[in-house]
Parts: C-alpha cells; structure tokens; sequence
C-alpha cells in the first residue's frame, strides 16, 4: 500500500490543519531519508504524507532571548554551514557532519533524525548533551519537552508523526565557560552509521580550571541514548588533566553496557567509548592544540 | 603533422619510439559516459517488455514440497510464471553438472532461486511473487567448509557421498624429504573471507526474441561468447541461434559470469514472445550474486639457513557454496599459481572446494591466487622477522628470473620482478623508513612488502583451448574499426585495442575505435578474465592489425605504382620513400576502394598461444606471458582504536609494455583501493546461512575519505614479453593480489600484531596487543 | 500550496525546472525522483545502484544542492529547479562542461557507472566553495557519497582539484 496524496504546506497553520482534516490517517514527513528507504522494504500503511520541508519557519536558526532554536525541518547541512551553530552548538555541527554523506546532509533534517528515534542518532546525541529542548505543536496544544524524554526505544517516539508537529529544537546559548565536542567512531569514514558516538557539553568553573558541570551523552549504549550519569558526577569538581581522563575513561567504559551488534561487539564499544571521553574532552578543551577530531 | 623518423623500425636495434602507445590516453568511449549517454543494460527499454522478478528461497537447506501460483498468477499484469515444473530438469554448469533451470526438489542456499515471474510492471511482478505461496521443508544445514567436510555432515547433493565438489592434488619433487632437511620449518595457518566485487553496476540481462527460433540477450557480462554456449546448453538450443550483445558494462570484477537471472529472462522471453528485463536489485546482487571463495589455508614452508625456498606445502579447505560456479579452479589456482611466483623446489599442494548452504562463489579479481598471496606473503613476511631476515632480500633471493622455467613447468619468458622490488624499495624509501626511530603517542606507523605473480591468460580456464582472434576494418573514410569479441568491462580493454591496432597499422588512434561485443559479428573471444585481455586479445588483434597492414600496403602499391619497400605508414599518413608529401591514409583507402567495388579492407588475426593442458602431474606451460608486480605499504595505526589508516602506498608492476599509462594507474589504484578494503573492513558476514549486511551501509567498501592521506605511487616497468602484443602482460588482477598481504605486514611492522585471518578489523589489532 | 493537486487516482500535477527546460507533469504521490527522471523523462544518467541512499548512482542538483534522487518523492520537484548529468554539457560533443573534460583527460572515468552522479556531486561542491581555495581532503568529503569500484577515487579527486585550480586561476584573471 502507498500512499495517495502528498502535500506539501507552506505555513504551520497549514500543517496543523492538515493533521487534524486528516485524523491520523496522514504523517508529517522532513527530510524523509528514512522514511523513504524503510517503505520499500516495509510499505507503510499511511494515506498521505505532509512534507514540512517548505515551511520557512521550520527552517530557520536563530538565536532568541538566550536560546538557540533549530526549526525541525533544518537539514545536517544548514547546522554544518550555519556560523552560528558552528559558534555557539559545536557538538551539533560536528554531529550533523559525521552524518551518512553530503546528499544525506542536504535532504536529511534534524526533525525527522530526532523523531526517527535511534539511539545513536547523531543530532539526537548532540541535542541531548545540550540538554536540549524539543517544541511540539499539536491540534490544541503546545508543549516542550526535553529530548531526552522522546526516546521511547528503537523506532519509538513520544512524538507522533500523525498528530504533533515538531517545530524547533533549543538550547541555552553557552558563556565562554562552557564547552562542546563530538567524538565518533565508525568503521570507514562516510556513509557510515557510528560503532560508538558521545555527544560532549562541559562547563567549567568561574575561576580556574575544575569542571563545574559535565553532560555525557552516549550511544548506542541502550535503547534510547545515554547519559553517562556516574562518570558525570565522578568528573565533578576535578581538574582536567590526563590522569583525570585515563580514569573518567575508564569510568566511563565500566558504566555503560552495550549489547553486541553487527559494528561491533559489546567488549570492543565499551573500549572504544573510553577512548571517546577521553578525546573529547581533549578536543573540547583544546588540551593538544593541534585540530585533532577523529572522523 | 607527425614525420617519418617517428615510425617503428623492428630488429635494427633502434629505440622503439610509439605514436600511439605508452601515452595517457584518455578512454575512447569516455564520451557517452561522462554525458550521461552510455548505455547499460539497466537503460534498455524495448515495447512491450516486461519486467522479471525471482522468488528466492527464505531457507538455506530445503525440500520443495508445493508452490501454488494460483493466487500470484491473478496479479493484474502478470504474464507468466515459472517454476521447476515448467522447465526441463536436465543438469549444466560452467564446471560441474549441479545446476539446474529452476530446481523441483530442493532449494540449497538462502537465497535460492524458487520460481520467476514476467509482468507488465516492477511492481506487479514483485507483488506476485509476494503472492506465490511454496510449502518447504526444512532441512539441516551446513555453512563452514570445513564442518561440512566432516562425517555426518548434511549432504547438499544426496547423491554424492560427501560435501566434496572437487579436489585438486598435486605433488612436484620430494616435500618430505625437502622438509626433513630444512634448517627452517614454518607452519601456519591463514583465512581470507568471503567479499563481494561491489560492480556499481548490478547484475542484468535483457532477453528479447529473435526472428525464426533465435534469441537475443543483452547482458551485463564478462564473457559474451562463452555465455552463449553455456546458455544454449541450459536452454538446451542450438548456440547459433542464440545472440548476446553486450553493450557498455558497469564493472565484473569476476561476478558476471554464467547468472541464473539471464537464463531465467531467457526463458520467460521465449515462453511469452516478449521481450523480459530482469535486473537485480542491490540486495539480490548481495545475496545471490557470486563472492570470493572464502579459503582456510594452511602453509608450511622449509627453507634453508641462507634462506632458499626448499619447501612449501599447503592444504586449502575453500567454500564453494550451494552450487558450482567456478571455484575448483579457483581453488586449484590458489593450490598452484603462486609456486611459479618463486623458485620453489619441491611442492605439495591439496584443494578441497567444499559445498556449504550459503551463497555459490566465484571469480573475483586474483582468483585464487589473491587468496594464497595473503597467506605467502605474510608467511615469509613472518619467518623474516623470526629470523632476522631481509623481506626484500629473500624475495630477491628467491623470485623467478627471465628464462626461468618453474616447477610446473611455466616458462617465465619476460620478467622485471628484481627491478619491481628495487624500484619499490628505492621509491618508499623503504631502508630509512624500517630503521626509523621508537615511535611516542599512541599512533604507530608501519611499512610491508608483498610481491604477486599473475599469468596473462590460463590455458585450462576453457577445455577446448585458450587464444583469440580479431578483425580490423578499414573503411573507405579511413577509420579502422577493431572487432573482437573480448570484453571492456569498464578496464579500458576497448581502448587498449584501438591503441595496438593504430599502432600496428599506423594509423591515428583518434580514427580507431573497437565495436561493441555482438556475437552475430564480433570473432569468439572467452571473454575478461585471467588478466589475458591485453596479452591474449590485444595480440590477435594485433596480428589482424598487421595483417591489414600488408593488405594495405600492397594496394597502395598497386594504387600509387611504388615498391611496398619505399612505403611507411606512420600515424595516419602515407610516405614515399621517393616524395616528401604524404598522403593521408583516408585519401588513399577511398581511391583503393574505388577500385575494389567500393569495399573495405579486412584484416584478420588470430592467436593461439604455445600454452598447453597439465598433465597428470599438473605440468605444462598454461599461460603466454607472466605478470610481476611489488607493492609497499604504508600505514598508521591507532593502538587506542585499533584502527588503520593507509598513508602511502607504492606499486610497481612488470606490464611487458605500456600500453595506455592512464589505464595501467587507475587499474593499479582501483586495486589498491579495493585491496584496501578487502583487507581492513569488507565482510560478508553470515549467520546460519543468511547475509546479515547485503547493503552499502554494513557492507564496508571504501569511500572517498577512506582513501590514503598521501599517495599511491603507481611505476611501470617493461620487460617486453615476446608474445605480448608490442610486448604487453595484464595488470587486472596483479594490482590486487598482493595488496591485502602488503597491509598486513605493515600493520606489523606498526605495532607487532599479525592478524591472521581477514579483515584485519581493530578489534583483531586490539585483541593482539592486549590478549584477553 | 503548490502540488497538490489531487486529481482522480491520486495523480499529482507538479511544474518544475530541469536542465533549464520547463515541465508540466502528472505523477504518482508515491513516484521517486528517480523514476520521474529515467521513466518518465527518458534521461539515463542518473543510476540505481542501490535504491537506498547509500551508493550515490543517482545524484542529482536539486535547488543547487546534490541528492539521492531515489529516496526524494518526485512530488517535491515541484517548483524546484533540477540539474541531471545531461544539463551539464550543451548537448553536443563539443559542448562538454569544464568538468567533464577534465574527468576524461584525467582518466577519472572507467567503466562509468558512477560518472554521471560523481559529477554533480563534484559540481555541487564546487558551486557551493566558488571563490574559496579547495583542498584534496575538502573534495574527498565533497565526494564521499559517491560510490565507485573501479578508480579508487584518485584520478576523480585529481580531476576535481586540477579543475577547480583552474577555475581559480580563470577568475584571478577575470578578477
């Protein structure tokens, strides 16, 4: 079965309304990278499609009132290119970059890597260490939620496709004490989903260099992505130096437990998000200088 | 305009100086490629054709109990369907009688071909076979080689005793006796995995009808001619009534040999009188295309103290998979070839290609000799660092030399391998770089050699006999047109062609082109393998070249009223010994045809190399010229990742002659790219008999950014073989084969971790540094 | 709201640019781009190699930038401007695109498969970093999503890099 109309709106209110004319039996579709390559293999049993890709406010960046706001129809390649995600959301650039491949990049949309909900989508990990937020507008309502909190398991959203509309992603725009950095590992160098990813935001102290604040955001460790919460706190207060790190990547090995999967083996992740840690923070803090980053 | 002292004077011990070859010369089909206009056999539409779809076995060992059509045949659209019932049950195969049409007892591998099904639309004819429902009955399997060589196995043919397809012997001199008077004994064991050739091109046929009983395939393929007889026995007609064109190819690398996808479009044509596309999709072509043999192989080498090779045995347990294409003689191959590489004195080599339920294997550039150069040159790779050896200067010590005749009896005309590895080793840098100092930081960097040998044709490929031959038409507008029935699978063998035959004539090449491959006219050629291309078809056309030339030259004499000695041809002009204008060559061929009733001239060629069946004892000269090559490898590896990155790479190869140098390089960096993906991430992996990674995302082939940060220095020496056209050997396969052995010594020299078995995955380089 | 004109049967009518011609069209809501440009259109250039994404054989330039044209639904061409491998050259042999002469003169082309979409990608790129000076690594990424068995991407990079030397130099000229 395939679908039968596709429309494509170009205001948000148009969306919304399209969502409620069609009582579930139509999905929200961005970039639809995804989407189109699961109904070859798996028909999707939808009506019809509402492509949000023309709606200009979903496509913008801006900065407001603090925050940076990513609208959802945002692809890799805008976060790549944008200065101001470049200056301001590092570890989301970086992240947008690493994925599949420049077609990718200029189709794929932050919204629909989000609402496509797996654990080591890339955007997602960055997103989550930003400790971003995700704004829902559905027929009636309008809420935030933390992006953590969407990710139900593989595949699964909180968000769904036929009745909310994801407009934008926020984050607090960082002070100069704050820091951000992504690190992944993959088996070749494009087209590739990752072996491990770690999305890094770290925040040190007023004076001096002792971390204030740290989020580790890892995948794929679980269902969802993870918060390496216990290696977190462990850095809490210290001075970053390479001791510090030897141990935090350690710590950081010992507390998550991924399965075994066909890039790589549980032992062999574990190894590798050690490694991670460590040279994110490297390169977050610039401690070797040279511009390192490890693609 | 170019002059006279340009033109090629054999035997007077002049410099060879060429219009023609030597030079980068941009392929001539470039055009239709780079605008979109080359045609592949995806791209053909004819009216009325229908679209063909394969129901494949979801089992890797079954019995067929039913298949009701009944609700798929309802399928709007649907014009036929086919299963074992409907085809004769009589058995073929390119080696071994193990294939059938479509099978009515049992489905062998995941993957399996079960029915077919020709409809008006892609998706009418995948929704009826969705629609054809088939009762199985699951079998026991068997996947690994050497469990199915055990009692007890299950049996994919029940008529056989055992999983044994073939098994290949030889024994030349005493290898006990050598071995008992060895100073050094070294034993070990090695494995290359199953990959896949990755064409971006899958594979596809077009099946047409012809006039009266005859049959047209378009087909995507290596061997036009030879899938003409091999399909002829499959549709058990007469071959002359089969026609195969072949038009512009999307890369082989081995794959596109006999395909059950073309016999079964051919079936369905001739059944429904249309004309029937069957193309893979790229999941199909993972799953039921034809990977590498995968090889467990074991060495054990004797050498005396000074370092000679006295000794090499070897024992190869390779999978063939669930039917036979052609891995016993890739297996006998990789049994054998490589102990004409150096002067062994004693070999004993045994194959077993073994069936498992999984995927049937087949050809992939090396052949089986890329399989055994892993594990040989990362043998001697090891007993030099055991022993305190030179690697280069063993090789050195023991490489075959011109003249050389080896213990099978090959006779190794030209050879420039010693000037390969001097030249590898003075380009590298190689002395500086091993005495280099302790490495800090957690990235090491590391160098490794390997050498290859190759042949350039194999005489017992094709029973009835090994050769080619050629015409070269020269029309009245002076363009000469090279038919050949060899296959341009993407190499640039069309172009090499073109080259040989305006040199050979005279001619500019920019007025030569070769005809696409169309069995109805083009000469019987056996097609792209055996890296022969050059030397076995590039010669035939050459002699039709040559050929040409001295019809050519005696009309002009007759035309022109000069002695054929006062007339040099060079780069499509005409000059007279006694006159200072030249004539151009389409001026004179249009008065020459004004006097023969407005005809072109035909030269024709032919050659039938001196090679000759083994016997017995597996003795004979197979193949008309030789191959050499030496590759090093640069690398860095991550000791905290495990990964491996390729800096730099050198290759230098003994090509006999250059023919195209443009062509020579990207075949040379294709198949380091290639070797380097092969020996670092690609993988087949298998599961209780189902691909688990039968896409681009799993399967890990290299992409532009996993190409080395520097460089691959590409060199070509000319040892000018005596029966290579202008002196030529083949380069195909000879860049590949010692590319993943090359790598793995480098890693060793990097960080001290050999690895085995391929690929060499981080997680192995971390396993070896920190066991457990 | 353009394209959604849903007539009877669910047929889509969408307007669109391609190689710079005008196009008026019914298509199926659930059409590939892909199938618009090779079935519909009869352009050959564009390949399925894969039918995901992950191979690049069917790169167009859709509104300046590359895509895999077999996971874009035809019906987003609507009002867009699309370039295929056969807007590159003027149509005629002498009329070949920079870009495509120096993939020939650089022996970046071999069996060809991947050519037509390695090409856009390439030229994509270069449209994108006009005025800045490219590095190898730079087209190495430029190009990573495109596939090719055949080259090892060395003689494709060098191709990219000589031309975009080139058209450096021409604008230094110019400028």
């Amino acid at each position: 079965m395939t679908w039968e109309n596709y429309f494509m709106p170009s205001t948000t209110g148009e969306v919304l309304a399209l969502l409620e004319q069609h009582q579930g039996q139509a999905r929200l579709v961005a970039g639809g990278t995804d989407l189109m390559v699961q109904h070859r293999w798996d028909p999707l049993e939808v009506k019809s499609l509402i492509d949000i890709g023309r709606v200009p406010a979903l496509k913008e960046i801006r900065e407001d009132n603090g925050r940076i706001y990513v609208g959802a129809a945002v692809t890799h390649s805008q976060l790549v290119d944008s200065a101001l995600i470049q200056g301001k959301g590092r570890v989301l650039a970086e992240a947008a970059r690493t994925v599949g491949s420049p077609q990718v990049r200029n189709v794929g949309t932050v919204g629909g890597n989000v609402v496509n909900a797996q654990p080591a989508a890339d955007t997602a990990i960055a997103l989550v260490a930003l400790n971003a937020l995700v704004h829902v507008l559905s027929p009636g309502k309008e809420r935030e939620i933390p992006v953590a909190e969407t990710f139900l398991g593989p595949g699964k959203s909180s968000i769904d496709p036929a009745k909310d509309l994801v407009t934008a992603f926020s984050f607090s725009a960082p002070d100069s004490r704050e820091k951000t950095c992504f690190v992944r590992f993959a088996r070749r160098e494009a087209l590739a989903l990752p072996i491990v990813n770690l999305g890094l935001w770290l925040q040190l102290e007023e004076d001096g260099d002792a971390l204030k604040d740290i989020r580790i955001a890892v995948g794929p460790m679980a269902v969802v992505p993870y918060r390496a919460r216990k290696t977190e706190e462990s850095l809490k207060g210290a001075v970053l130096n390479e001791d510090v790190l030897k141990k935090a990547g350690h710590s950081i090995s010992e507390e998550v437990t991924p399965r075994d999967s066909f890039r790589g083996s549980s032992a062999f992740k574990k190894r590798l998000i050690g490694v991670a840690l460590k040279r994110g923070i490297e390169n977050a803090l610039d401690l070797k200088g040279a511009d390192w980053h490890e693609r | 305009m170019p002059g006279k002292r340009n033109v090629l004077k054999k035997g007077k011990g002049e410099i060879m100086k060429f219009s023609n070859l030597g030079k980068e010369t941009p392929i001539l089909d470039g055009l239709e490629k780079v605008t979109g206009r080359a045609r592949y056999v995806p791209d053909l539409k004819m009216e009325g054709m229908l679209y063909g779809k394969v129901l494949r076995s979801p089992y890797p060992h079954a019995r067929l109990l039913n298949i009701d059509t009944t609700r798929a045949a309802r399928v709007s659209g649907v014009k036929d369907i086919i299963t074992g019932k409907d085809v004769s049950q009589h058995r073929f195969g390119p080696m071994v009688p193990d294939w059938v049409i479509l099978p009515d007892d049992k489905v062998r591998f995941h993957g399996d071909e079960v029915a077919a099904v020709a409809a008006s639309s892609e998706e009418a004819a995948a929704e009826a076979v969705s629609l054809i429902e088939v009762e199985f009955e699951e079998l026991p399997a068997v996947y690994d080689p050497a469990l199915a060589l055990e009692e007890g196995a299950p049996l994919l043919y029940e008529e056989k005793d055992n999983n044994i397809a073939v098994t290949f012997n030889v024994h030349s001199g005493d290898v006990d006796e050598a071995l008992a008077g060895s100073d050094i004994i070294f034993e070990e064991t090695y494995e290359t995995n199953q990959v896949y050739q990755a064409h971006m091109e899958p594979m596809a046929a077009v099946a047409v009808p012809g006039d009266y009983e005859r049959l047209i395939m378009w087909l995507s393929t290596q061997i036009p001619s030879m899938s003409r007889l091999r399909y002829a026995e499959a549709l058990q007609m007469c071959a002359e009534n089969i026609r195969i064109i072949k038009p512009h190819v999307g890369g082989g690398f081995g794959a596109k040999f006999e395909c059950k996808s073309h016999i079964l479009a051919a079936v369905l044509t001739r059944r429904t009188g249309l004309p029937v596309r069957m193309v893979n999709n790229r999941e199909e072509d993972f799953r039921a295309g034809n990977p590498r043999v995968p090889m467990k192989i074991w060495v054990k080498l004797g050498l005396s103290r000074d370092g000679t090779f006295l000794a090499k045995d070897t024992r190869i347990i390779a999978g063939n998979g669930a039917r036979t294409v052609y891995a016993p003689a890739i297996t006998s191959t990789a049994c054998y070839r490589i102990d004409s590489l150096y002067k062994f004195k004693n070999v004993r080599s045994t194959g077993y290609t073994v069936y498992t339920n999984t995927i049937p294997t087949s050809c992939f550039r090396g052949f089986g000799n890329a399989q055994m150069h892993f594990a040989m040159e990362s043998a001697l790779d090891t007993i030099c660092h055991q022993y305190d050896m030179d690697p280069i200067k063993l090789r050195q010590h023991n490489g075959v030399t011109p003249g050389f005749t080896s213990i099978h009896g090959w006779e190794i005309k030209s050879c420039a391998l010693k000037e390969c590895l001097d030249k590898a080793v003075q380009e590298s840098n190689w002395y500086e770089k091993k005495k280099a100092p302790e490495q800090k930081g957690p990235v090491k960097k590391g160098i490794g050699v390997a050498i290859c040998n190759h042949v350039s044709g194999n005489r017992p490929f094709y029973k009835p006999f090994d050769g080619s031959s050629a015409l070269v038409r020269l029309t009245p507008e002076g363009k000469a047109i090279v038919f050949t029935g060899e296959a341009d699978i993407g190499q640039g063998m069309n172009t090499a062609f073109a080259l040989i035959a305006a040199e050979a004539v005279g001619l500019d090449v920019k007025n030569v082109r070769t005809a696409a491959v169309d069995t109805d006219i083009s000469p019987f050629g056996l097609g792209s393998f055996a890296t022969r291309g050059s030397t076995i078809g590039g010669r035939a056309v050459y002699e039709a070249a040559i050929n040409l030339k001295k019809q050519l030259l005696e009309h002009i004499s007759r035309v022109y009223e000069k002695e054929t000695d006062q007339i040099t041809i060079n780069n499509g002009y005409i000059y007279f010994d006694d006159q200072e204008e030249p004539v151009p060559v389409a001026e004179a061929m249009q008065t020459i045809s004004y006097t023969l009733g407005g005809t072109s001239l035909v030269g024709q060629g032919v050659f039938v190399p001196d090679t000759v069946l083994p016997d017995e004892n597996k003795y004979g000269n197979v193949s008309p010229a030789y191959p050499f090559g030496c590759h090093i490898a640069e690398v860095e590896v991550d000791t905290e990742t495990g990964k491996t990155r390729l800096l730099n790479y050198w290759a230098v190869h003994d090509v006999g002659r250059v023919i195209n140098k443009q062509t020579l390089e990207g075949q040379v960096e294709g198949g380091v790219i290639m070797g380097v993906g092969w020996a670092l991430g690609e993988d087949m992996v298998v599961k209780e008999g189902v691909l688990l990674n039968p896409n681009f995302h799993d399967y890990f082939l290299p992409t532009a950014m996993d190409v080395p940060e520097g460089h691959i220095y590409s060199y070509f020496l000319e040892s000018e073989d005596p029966n290579g056209p202008f002196g030529a050997k083949g380069i195909g396969e000879p860049s590949l084969n010692p590319v993943p052995a090359a790598i793995a010594n480098a890693v060793f020299d990097a960080v001290g971790v050999r690895v085995k078995t391929l690929p060499i995955t981080p997680e192995k380089i971390l396993e070896g540094l920190e066991p457990g | 709201m353009s394209g959604n004109n849903n007539e009877q049967g669910g047929r889509l009518t969408i307007n669109f640019k391609l190689n710079e011609k005008d196009y008026t069209l019914k298509i199926d809501p659930d059409e590939r781009l892909l199938d618009l440009i090779r079935n519909r259109l009869g352009l050959i250039g564009a390949k399925e190699g894969c039918g995901m994404g992950e191979c690049g054989a069917c790169t167009v330039i859709m509104n300046g930038q590359a895509v895999n044209s077999c996971i874009i639904p035809a019906a987003r061409a609507d009002g867009a401007e699309i370039l295929t491998v056969e807007g590159l050259s003027g149509g005629m042999e002498n009329d070949l695109h920079p870009l495509q002469k120096m993939f020939l003169e650089k022996g970046a082309v071999q069996c060809g498969y991947c050519t037509p979409g390695m090409l856009l990608s390439a030229k994509a790129f270069l449209d994108q970093n006009r005025g800045r000076e490219i590095s190898r690594e730079q087209i190495k990424e430029g190009i990573s999503g495109n596939l090719c068995r055949c080259t090892g991407y060395q003689k494709i990079i060098e191709a990219i890099y000589c031309y975009a030397r080139e058209a450096e130099r021409i604008e230094e000229r110019k400028g």
